[in-house]
């Protein structure tokens, strides 16, 4: 047992066992339960409350009464260490290389992880690494399992408008993954400049914004065509759309939705290939995994009605690219608030500013295009990723679309069936 | 041999070895079910504990990075809502395990019961030193610094309750700040009794078990768990109190996953 030599006859083997017989070992029954309910909450299982109190008769009561507020702190309390964990990443990551790759700058911050430049030491080829920037939270072992999944989740997705990702790995405890580096800016960059003001905004632009200290040869403006993004650049808007569409149609078929598309995660390539980044995979469906309920502003913006409902299908990464396009359109936020609760109540009612009022040259084809995408009730919406890219390519092509919202009669038979007032206008 | 640096020490690979073993072990009462920490009676803890009684830092470092995890959560709940983004738990676990390490020696004597407990105790040490450190003289002015539980003051653990439990309140034009709320919150729960309030912070934010909370608290299992029942009792009707709170909860909490609709599901 042991190596030393002066140990002959008995050795100590593992720590004297506890038997303490003074002490009271009954548990009340109902705190047996409430740590059974607690337990798989924290597993992420979503135990039903009713079953419990049919279950157990005898305490039927207290569990309709206590049972909730356990449900409830849960919810709160991961909410909360999210919070913390996100508020102890420094400014400046510690870390410099992860891997094979060092790590050149920070390209930007989402809700799980940050994106680095980074170049491999030995190929010396440019990629984006995404880390997730912490590695002993309480929950470790969960953030670590989706950080995995979201990256083999990506890895299966080979479409050109999709970002591609190479390699999963850990280094000193810290996962990452390895992605194509896209030379290219985000799309709500792309909409704050065409904001500010009228001019073009030139792929020159659109090259110096993403990639600053690129190997300045032959770089110059001089060889670039004089082509760029104006606010009235509708087929260009349009074939952007298309793209995103593109790849969520090929996101949705191999079953994965997207869940977080929203103009930051959309890449505009100087070229004008987009490029469609950041799959939300595990932060909303199925998954109850930590931050499922912590979505900040910048993300409920896009989310459709059915997923604040609790539900989402392909239908809602249809909407989310809809109110994209709104956006990308009239530069506006279709939905805006600064409150959370005021934004969820400005979703579900949804009733945007007509993109008219901002655009007046718009093509009427194209407003109905985004309106059909965007519609609140999905089954007033594109059924799916591909009839969307087709109107859009229809009208590419000078081809009517149709337009899928109900007629008013429809519309106000279902309001009253709902219950609801029937809005003014 | 100098004290093991947790930095540089081969503790990354043990992670991920026992994670990948962890799911399946444990008994009912002591594993920590959705967390990747095997219970108190798992054989791997005992073979750890048999190496550490010898010596052996590694086995203790180990051990330490199979309840990281933990506690991670308690430091981040104990921690003063001021330190918060400026003080990273892993350096104060970093501490920690610098004090563990010292204190190879007394494994045997005070691990015991519970090897958990003794590093949690370690934690806390480590976490009253730095607050000392930190918030030293302002805590020392303050009226209500009276330690109680483990070296912390009375107000410690409702602070922390109420800043933890504010969390999900982001909405800037609710009837009442946020801060305000927090110490609203703050000032009902120290009005709560102690036990209780440690009860509820072991079971609930530490997530305990039952007898590791009797344990922390020294009661008896039967005590704890009557305390545990009555102390959810009275949060209920202080959070029924306190405007916005249980009636602040976005639609997609309130009526979480009804089943979606048959067609279209991807």
């Amino acid at each position: 047992m042991s190596d030393h030599p002066e140990h002959v006859g008995a050795d100590l083997v593992g720590l004297p066992i506890a038997s303490d017989p003074e002490r009271l070992r009954a548990r009340e029954p109902l705190e047996v339960l409430v740590t059974r309910f607690a337990d798989a909450v924290r597993r992420g299982e979503q135990p039903s409350i009713e079953d419990y109190a049919a279950r157990y008769r005898d305490w039927a009561a207290q569990i309709r009464e206590l049972f909730p507020l356990i449900q409830t702190l849960e919810h709160w309390k991961s909410d909360k260490e999210v919070d913390c964990l996100r508020r102890s990443v420094p400014e400046e990551f510690p870390v410099r290389q992860l891997g094979n790759y060092r790590l050149v700058r920070e390209l930007g911050r989402g809700g799980m992880g940050i994106v680095f430049e980074a170049v491999h030491e030995q190929t010396g080829e440019r990629r984006a690494v995404k880390l997730l920037p912490w590695r002993f939270a309480a929950d470790m072992h969960l953030w670590e399992e989706r950080f995995r999944r979201e990256a083999t989740t990506i890895a299966r997705l080979k479409h050109a408008n999709i970002v591609r990702v190479y390699s999963f790995g850990t280094h000193e405890g810290y996962c990452y993954y390895v992605m194509d580096l896209v030379e290219g800016v985000s799309l709500d960059w792309i909409i704050r400049r065409l904001r500010e003001s009228t001019d073009v905004v030139y792929v020159d632009e659109i090259r110096r914004a993403g990639r600053t200290d690129r190997d300045g040869a032959g770089s110059g403006a001089a060889d670039q065509p004089a082509c760029g993004l104006r606010r009235d650049s509708w087929q260009d808007f349009a074939t952007i759309g298309v793209q995103v569409a593109l790849a969520l149609v090929h996101a949705h078929e191999a079953g994965i939705l997207h869940n977080d598309i929203k103009p930051a995660n959309l890449l505009l390539e100087r070229s004008g290939h987009v490029v469609v980044t950041d799959f939300g995979i595990g932060r909303g469906g199925d998954d109850a995994a930590p931050d499922q309920y912590e979505h900040p502003i910048g993300t409920l913006r896009y989310m459709a009605p059915e997923r604040l409902r609790g539900w989402s299908d392909a239908r809602s990464d249809v909407y989310a690219l809809g109110v994209t396009l709104y956006e990308l359109v009239t530069q506006t936020p279709a939905f805006a608030a600064d409150d959370r609760r005021e934004l969820i109540e400005l979703i579900l009612k949804s009733q945007p500013v007509p993109i008219r009022q901002f655009v007046p040259g718009i093509p009427a084809a194209l407003e109905t295009i985004i309106l059909n995408a965007m519609a609140a009730d999905p089954r007033d919406r594109y059924p799916s990723a591909a009839v969307l890219a087709s109107d859009l390519l229809r009208f590419m092509n000078g081809l009517p679309v149709s337009s899928r919202r109900p007629g008013m009669w429809t519309r106000l038979k279902r309001r009253l069936k709902e219950d609801r007032s029937i809005p003014g206008n | 041999m100098a004290p093991i640096g947790f930095k540089s020490c081969p503790i990354y690979n043990h992670i991920q070895v026992v994670f990948m073993n962890s799911s399946s072990h444990g008994s009912a009462e002591h594993s920590r079910p959705g967390s990747a920490d095997p219970g108190e009676n798992d054989p791997r803890i005992t073979a750890l504990a048999d190496r550490i009684i010898h010596g052996d830092k590694d086995a203790l470092a180990e051990l330490f990075s199979i309840y990281r995890p933990r506690l991670w959560r308690m430091v981040n709940f104990r921690l003063h809502p001021r330190l918060h983004g400026r003080i990273d738990p892993d350096d104060v676990l970093q501490d920690a395990w610098m004090m563990a390490v010292k204190r190879i020696d007394y494994f045997l004597r005070d691990a015991s019961h519970s090897s958990f407990i003794w590093f949690r105790m370690i934690v806390n040490q480590a976490l009253i030193d730095l607050h000392r450190h930190h918030l030293g003289a302002e805590k020392r002015n303050a009226a209500r610094d009276v330690p109680v539980f483990g070296g912390w003051a009375s107000g410690s653990t409702s602070s922390s309750m109420a800043f933890h439990l504010c969390g999900h309140l982001t909405s800037p034009s609710s009837a009442i700040n946020r801060a305000e709320l927090a110490k609203q919150l703050d000032t009902i729960l120290q009005g709560m009794n102690e036990t209780d309030r440690e009860v509820l912070a072991l079971r609930h934010f530490e997530e305990l078990s039952n007898s590791e909370t009797a344990r922390v608290l020294n009661m008896s299992e039967q005590a704890a768990s009557g305390r545990y029942i009555r102390a959810l009792g009275r949060l209920k009707q202080i959070l029924e109190i306190v405007p916005g709170f249980l009636d602040a909860l976005p639609p997609s909490i309130t009526s979480r996953r009804p089943s979606p609709p048959g067609d279209a599901k991807v």
